[in-house]
């Protein structure tokens, strides 16, 4: 498809495109992070001072290096920003970066004193590490479907930017007891484990048939995995600035603040019962000044206005076209089979860039493979790419037609595994191999499991399934909700792991895993996966998948099967 | 070299690590007093030597060469870290061998 | 300790030497702890300004009894990452309509001089070894804001205020 053309050919598709204002307030950071950096190189801030600064602009101090973490606020990217991501890797890191599960990406190596001037080139792509890590409101994640979904009755992404704005150096809410993570999708089948977030928003339809949000508070996973409750279920979209606003006050005077453990707003909504936290937060609600929050149409349109759109064409004989395609090539009808996903558009096409290589890192990706996206997006989908929980590539608008051609490209750069949703589809943390947090390694589990199901007919046969594996109880992989978790812990400086089953990220079946059993060494977890997965191979019942047969025969038969003849 | 002059023994296998502030890379405290970031380098103190050797390395801390100073425990009689994490620090990535700070080749210099 | 409002130093009037539970008298003016004040209120003068101070686990509703009788409040940062007094000073502003002085003590940054000021905060005691300088750069280190405030600033396009 040449000459793809936008609403607005200047503006990037699906995501806000900044204007001079939003550049200078960048620039206003950078100038405020470089002499912060100056400030602590010459002993001016002590450490103590200085880290919470640093956290909140996204830098670590990991095992080995500083850590720069980058936003893509809801998860979209302009083949321009990727093209500045596959800069930044190669210029002032190790040639390649790593998706996290929360829609952000990670440089590993890079240096402190080097730092801003990788913020004044990020800047320059319209991107930043504001607010990606300490006790504030982080990085806003939404759907990766979002704006093509056939299910979506309202565009989370104009809402996820103006949380992103709204809570970008908010006065109040920088110092809060503990971070802070949102989540928002504008459709009701829950895709981003709304449950599980701090504030998790969805969209239904009210009595009047009107789109309305419902917020759920005091989600997450962490030592204390809790599902969130659900607080209002009928918040106009106009007011929910408003409401959210009300949430993070009542959060911030009475969360927590002498116990890291106890600091999350998880802990706060049990402690005061979700009646009496949400009365507190209605108290808030009806005594702030909602007028200055109101989404008024005139600031919905000036916001809309700076987001580029894709002009989607009829192209009748594009289904036509593909079905051929699927009909002489086997590996691309597989791909489209397992990696696309329905476009509201007939001829359209969203499809799944799976990162999770067998014996890769999942989520890794190198800077070559960054401009070779970015590429594609130009060519095959509006110049957008999106990233996802899941730490996979969506290309959100393929024309039909236009999919075999995308998935020869991926084949030749090594970017086409047809295994996503599949069981070496992995959600894996960096474990140990860098983070200072990790109690084991995790990456090289995930490694190893994808090693023993290679066989993509095997994998298929195996079916839908979620295995996270996370290095510490943080739980950046989820391992507490996806339907096998692994844990690593730390016995006397050596590796153990600890297997959950059972778990579920989304709304209508959410549900945290229980422990199987003892923690087991590396070799042992690897092993043990196998024998749950032959044990479910084995007694399955017809269309089941693995959390099917689970919740059909419990828990106990597959601890049997892993413990009883170690 | 530091390693000569510092034989390995059954009392003998505490080192002092830290990051060092400008870069974040995992240093070692030599001899000399200068921080390597090749834990061949390390001097190896025993266990009643650590507390005056720390208050030594702690004056780069004071400097703000380094950040994150502490004691490291090795398996005795060896080069290598006790535990897994040490051993990583000291090594690099289990996924990426070729960043093994011996491979890399950084210079260290003294803050 | 030195005293800035919106970059400068200020003379204070009240002439603080500290908070918490200690009273400090100056010819008219008396600040006097949360705990206290009550008590204090029954057989005051009604002529002298009152100040008080709160501890940042306070919620600063319970002045609500109080507050035309106030010229003053100090909120106090015991650390500087307790966040709760950006919060006290929202509702004091929003909630009570509080006109009257919001001061900061303890445990503050410069990098935190803005968000002081746009959560309703007058003036800041700072450190006597404080590089004043670098409070006065920090007072004005953003022009545009995301979100409004309580304090009078400039509606643009979007969400976005000129501060």
């Amino acid at each position: 498809m040449d000459n793809q053309t936008a609403t607005q050919p200047n503006l990037a598709v699906g995501r806000y495109n900044y204007d001079e204002i939003d550049h200078g307030f960048l620039q206003e950071r950078i100038n405020q992070f470089r002499s912060q950096v100056e400030r602590r190189l010459k002993g001016e801030l002590s450490e103590e001072e200085f880290k919470p600064l640093r956290l909140m602009n996204g830098v670590y101090l990991q095992l080995h290096s500083y850590m720069l973490r980058v936003a893509i606020p809801y998860g979209i990217l302009s083949s321009k920003m990727l093209r500045g991501l596959a800069y930044i890797a190669r210029y002032y890191d190790r040639g390649y970066g790593h998706f996290t599960t929360r829609q952000n990406i990670q440089f590993h190596w890079t240096k402190l004193e080097e730092v801003p001037d990788i913020l004044t080139h990020l800047a320059s792509v319209e991107m930043h590490a504001i607010q990606t890590s300490g006790n504030c409101i982080r990085n806003v994640t939404s759907d990766e479907f979002a704006g093509l979904a056939q299910d979506e009755l309202i565009d989370p992404r104009i809402y996820a930017e103006i949380l992103r704005q709204w809570s970008t150096l908010h006065p109040e809410f920088a110092f809060l007891p503990r971070k802070f993570k949102i989540a928002i999708s504008g459709s009701p089948n829950d895709r981003i484990a709304a449950c599980f977030y701090d504030i998790g928003i969805l969209a239904r339809l009210d009595s009047q048939k009107k789109p309305v949000f419902e917020i759920w508070v005091g989600g997450g996973l962490g030592r204390i995995p809790v599902k969130g409750k659900l607080i209002r279920d009928d918040v106009a979209p106009e007011s929910f600035l408003a409401y959210v606003e009300a949430i993070l006050r009542v959060y911030n005077m009475y969360g927590a603040r002498n116990n890291l453990y106890k600091s999350r707003i998880k802990i706060l909504v049990q402690n005061m019962g979700i009646d009496a936290f949400r009365e507190a937060v209605e108290k808030e609600y009806q005594v702030m000044d909602q007028e200055k929050f109101k989404l008024s149409p005139e600031i919905m349109e000036q916001i809309n206005q700076r987001f580029g759109r894709p002009v989607l064409q009829d192209f009748p004989e594009a289904t036509k076209i593909l079905d051929q395609h699927r009909n002489e090539n086997p590996e691309f009808n597989r791909w489209i089979k397992n990696n696309s996903h329905p476009h509201f558009h007939n001829d359209y096409f969203a499809v799944v860039i799976a990162l999770k290589n067998i014996g890769e890192t999942p989520g890794d990706i190198t800077a070559d493979q960054m401009d070779a996206v970015a590429n594609l997006a130009d060519q095959y989908s509006w110049g957008e790419i999106r990233v996802t929980h899941l730490q996979n590539i969506v290309f959100g608008h393929v024309r039909k037609d236009q999919l075999y051609k995308l998935w020869k490209e991926l084949v030749k750069n090594d970017l086409a595994s047809a295994n996503q949703g599949l069981i070496t589809d992995i959600i894996c943390c960096p474990g140990m191999d860098y983070c200072a947090l990790a109690n084991a390694r995790s990456i090289s589990i995930a490694r190893e499991i994808a090693k023993c199901f290679a066989d993509i007919e095997l994998q298929e046969k195996i079916g839908s399934i979620k295995i996270g594996i996370d290095g510490c109880i943080n739980s950046c992989a989820h391992h507490h909700i996806t339907n096998i978790g692994i844990l690593g812990v730390d016995k006397k400086g050596e590796e153990f792991y600890q297997i959950k089953i059972g778990g579920s990220s989304y709304k209508d079946d959410a549900e945290i895993g229980s422990i199987l059993g003892a923690a087991l060494t590396a070799e042992q977890v690897i092993e043990a996966v196998k024998k749950m997965i032959d044990f479910y191979l084995d007694k399955r019942e017809e269309k089941e998948t693995f959390i099917d047969t689970y919740r059909r025969l419990g828990a106990a038969p597959f601890k049997e099967i892993v413990y009883a003849a170690a | 070299m530091a390693a000569e002059t510092n034989a390995l023994s059954e009392e003998k296998c505490h080192i002092i690590t830290a990051n060092r502030l400008s870069d974040g890379r995992v240093v070692w405290f030599t001899e000399q007093g200068y921080w390597s970031v090749l834990l061949e380098e390390a001097y190896i103190f025993s266990k009643e030597d650590m507390e005056k050797a720390m208050e030594q390395a702690q004056q780069d801390v004071e400097k703000q060469y380094v950040v994150g100073l502490y004691g490291v425990e090795l398996k005795p009689t060896t080069r290598i870290p006790l535990t897994t994490r040490e051993r990583i620090r000291a090594f690099g990535p289990s996924t990426h061998p070729e960043f093994n700070p011996r491979a890399i080749q950084e210079i260290s210099t003294h803050g | 300790m030195p005293l800035l409002k919106e970059g400068q130093i200020i003379t204070d009037p009240w002439n603080l030497v500290g908070t918490g539970n200690q009273q400090t008298i100056s010819e008219r003016r008396v600040v006097i702890s949360f705990e206290e004040l009550a008590n204090f209120l029954e057989n005051a003068d009604p002529s002298i300004d009152i100040g008080v101070s709160l501890k940042s686990e306070t919620d600063a509703e319970l002045l609500k009894p109080y507050i035309t009788k106030l010229k003053l409040v100090v909120l106090n940062f015991p650390v500087f990452r307790d966040g709760r007094p950006f919060s006290q000073a929202r509702k004091l502003r929003e909630m009570l309509k509080f006109n009257g002085e919001i001061r900061a003590t303890g445990n503050v940054l410069p990098d935190q001089y803005q968000f002081l000021h746009r959560t309703g905060f007058s003036t800041v005691e700072v450190a006597e070894t404080a590089d004043i300088a670098l409070w006065h750069k920090a007072f004005h280190q953003f022009t545009e804001s995301y979100q409004p405030s309580i304090v009078s600033e400039v509606r643009g396009k979007g969400l976005r205020w000129q501060i």
